[in-house]
């Protein structure tokens, strides 16, 4: 057996079985050995960042370690915007890298790049992988280090030798590393969070990432319910409560809904799950929650004070802690004390829930969500790219389960949507999967429909063309004086076409009552199939937290009820 | 009421005429002066901060540690790395800042999978010996 057969029956098991990935001459022996062994699923990306963002898709939406390969130099480097990109979502992925013959180390040799050390600020861990005997360790140690504790991705360098040569007949050990191991928070820990939930006259949750990842959607909504307490997700929780339940409130912060902050701001007691609390979410610290006791439960402890001080800390991962949570809620006697809390964010929360059956022309983004609500099947992926549109999605789409709103969150890449709904359809090939886009972004990664027509992946895009970089230019127009400084797309590429030059399907729509049939057509399609949605760019998600500002002091839409002073009559 | 972590780091903190405040192991003998508390320094008053700790020898590690403080703009003060028989290497590092950057620092570095958790070892070495939650 040589290493690149070690590679692939690592790939097999533990791995998920299915790999992203474009071949290169240093990575020869391993597509030899792919040729020999029909138990990996091997999806030839076009570009090696599409190859990093469809194994993101596909953890993403089944939970797995999705496995990405570009050999060495470019290949690899290619791959640093996807391996970035799940470091900051905290998403498992193990990312091969190839790199020359190790005699040639450092010796400038053709496409070589020391792709390890330009891995290590972005991973979890990387493996510099020089001999045959090393690969199955270190496969082993990745898939392990990658999905385990707070997921992320894991870089493997692997030398052309390493995957040529021949294993050794010895067993070789594993990587001594200090692994991840189960965190559980203290008995007392948990007895005093229970007690400060159940007391509290203004209660809070909120989930983060942690909540998807731990796949504890139920256990946060049970939470909700059992305590009676309004919930705020983050972008990356999005469906950890479905957006339809009565007390979800969905996003908060910059580009969250009113209600939301305000909320947060007003609450005595905030229980926040599996979030980093990103300056996305906070605004201003100092007027982040300034009346609440804030209990952080994360499963990585690092995370505790880092952005935001917490009065008491629970280290677990979610579904861990939330069940412990739950468990003792449920045991004790409740009183009421919140109904008054309840009443008044209910109240807000119905003022701030706007009607968005825009029907004019150009289509307003609004109203393609709410199209999007109406005829999307209930159980559909739907990933995002990056900018207005996906804020547009985050404040208007409604998702019901956790792994159903899939979008690059930390990081913010443009480009991601696309190559993530392929991995997401190669996860869950039984649902329809549509990447929301915009039409700076779906440019950036649109080779890869050639991989949807050839590796047979039909996903829809639903694309909102406005002709400009919509997020940019709402803050060209907000905070720049309405400079528009190198935003302005103009009408290019003819999208319809493009998805036909690659072999998929495509429609333009200009009237909101074209919308339902095109979307219906398009998730019902078994080629790609482009929406192409003229949209207008004077339309800019509103209300807005500005840079560095208060989330209570959002800027405004037309139809956004401004909250009274004191509407909540909390008093410090 | 804080989940304790594994004890794998031991931090000093040396600041002009505070004394020292120790992690799991103190390392590094410092003056003390038993009048000023350490809880009294405010969390993002620049001070001193000497860490050691132990890290698995591999290829990159030192990259690794020097990528913490790099992407967080902090030039380190002073050095060590030095592999011991075993395959491990002890570092003693020491770097300007306040705190709070400390408190990042460290739950970085305890995070990192090179970091040898300390168990306990040769009495000789100022590293090991303490084991486990002392208290503090």
């Amino acid at each position: 057996m040589n290493g690149s057969q070690a590679l692939v029956a690592a790939l097999k098991t533990p791995g998920p079985g299915v790999m992203f990935g474009i071949p290169g001459g240093a990575v020869l022996p391993l597509y030899d050995a792919l040729a020999q062994d029909e138990g990996v699923r091997h999806v030839f990306m076009r570009h090696e960042q599409g190859a990093a963002h469809a194994a993101e898709g596909f953890a993403r939406a089944s939970g797995r370690t999705g496995v990405c390969l570009g050999t060495s130099g470019p290949g690899a480097t290619n791959l640093m915007t996807g391996i970035a990109d799940a470091f900051m979502d905290s998403v498992p992925l193990v990312a091969l890298m190839g790199q020359v013959p190790s005699a040639l180390l450092g010796k400038d040799a053709f496409q070589e790049a020391d792709v390890f050390s330009m891995s290590l600020p972005v991973t979890k861990h990387a493996f510099k992988v020089t001999s045959a005997d090393q690969v199955t360790p270190a496969l082993h140690g990745a898939f392990r280090i990658a999905s385990s504790g707070r997921p992320g991705p894991v870089a493997v360098e692997l030398t052309k030798d390493a995957l040529s040569g021949e294993v050794s007949s010895r067993v070789q050990p594993a990587y001594a590393l200090n692994y991840d191991q189960p965190a559980f928070p203290h008995d007392d820990a948990l007895r005093q969070a229970a007690h400060l939930l159940l007391a509290a006259q203004r209660p809070m949750l909120l989930a983060g990432g942690g909540v998807t990842i731990a796949n504890a959607g139920a256990e946060f909504t049970a939470l909700a319910e059992a305590l009676v307490s309004f919930a705020a997700t983050t972008i990356t929780a999005k469906g950890c409560i479905s957006d339809y339940h009565p007390l979800c409130l969905g996003q908060l912060g910059m580009h969250g809904r009113q209600v939301t902050n305000h909320a947060v701001a007003n609450c005595d007691v905030l229980l926040a799950v599996g979030t980093r609390f990103s300056d996305r979410v906070t605004g201003q610290v100092a007027s982040f929650a300034p009346y609440a006791k804030i209990i952080h439960a994360d499963v990585d402890a690092s995370e505790f004070n880092k952005n935001v001080d917490a009065f008491l800390t629970l280290r677990g991962d979610a579904k861990s802690v939330l069940s412990a949570l739950l468990a003792r809620v449920r045991s004790y006697q409740r009183e009421d004390r919140s109904a008054a809390w309840r009443a008044k964010v209910a109240q807000l929360n119905r003022q701030c829930t706007c009607d968005i059956g825009y029907d004019q022309t150009p289509v307003r983004p609004e109203r393609v969500m709410k199209e999007l609500n109406e005829h999307l099947p209930q159980d559909a992926v739907v990933t995002t790219e990056v900018g207005s549109h996906q804020m547009f999605a985050c404040h208007f789409l409604k998702a019901r389960h956790p792994r159903q709103f899939i979008t690059s969150a930390g990081l913010g890449t443009m480009g991601f949507g696309f190559p993530a709904a392929l991995g997401a359809k190669v996860a869950r090939p039984d649902v329809p999967v549509m990447d929301i886009a915009g039409d700076g972004s779906l440019v950036m990664v649109c080779q890869e429909f050639a991989t949807s027509t050839s590796e047979r992946l039909p996903v829809s895009v639903c694309l909102l063309n406005n002709g400009w970089y919509g997020l940019v230019r709402q803050w060209q127009k907000l905070f720049y004086d309405e400079r528009y400084s190198a935003t302005n797309l103009g009408a290019w590429p003819d999208f319809v076409k493009l998805s036909e030059a690659f072999g998929g399907l495509g429609q333009r729509v200009d009237r909101p009552s074209d919308l339902g049939e095109a979307i219906r057509t398009a998730t019902a399609s078994d080629r790609l199939y482009l929406v192409d949605v003229v949209c207008t760019p004077e339309d800019t998600g509103m209300p807005l937290v500005p840079p560095l500002g208060k989330n209570t002091s959002m800027l405004l839409g037309k139809r956004c009820p401004p909250v009274p002073a004191g509407y909540f009559g909390v008093r410090t | 009421m804080s989940a304790t972590t594994h004890p794998t780091m031991n931090v000093t903190t040396r600041a002009m005429g505070q004394p020292v405040e120790s992690g799991l192991v103190s390392v590094v003998p410092m003056p003390l002066r038993a009048d000023v508390r350490p809880q009294a320094i405010p969390l993002n008053m620049p001070q001193v901060h000497t860490l050691a700790f132990c890290v698995r020898n591999n290829p990159g590690v030192l990259q690794r540690i020097a990528g913490i403080f790099c992407r967080r703009a902090v030039a380190l003060r002073e050095l060590s790395f030095q592999e011991h028989s075993d395959g491990c290497a002890r570092v003693y590092v020491s770097f300007m800042g306040s705190a709070a950057l400390r408190r990042q620092v460290v739950g970085q570095l305890e995070k990192m999978l090179d970091a040898v958790p300390v168990h306990g070892g040769g009495p000789d070495d100022p590293g090991y010996g303490n084991q486990g939650d002392d208290g503090t």
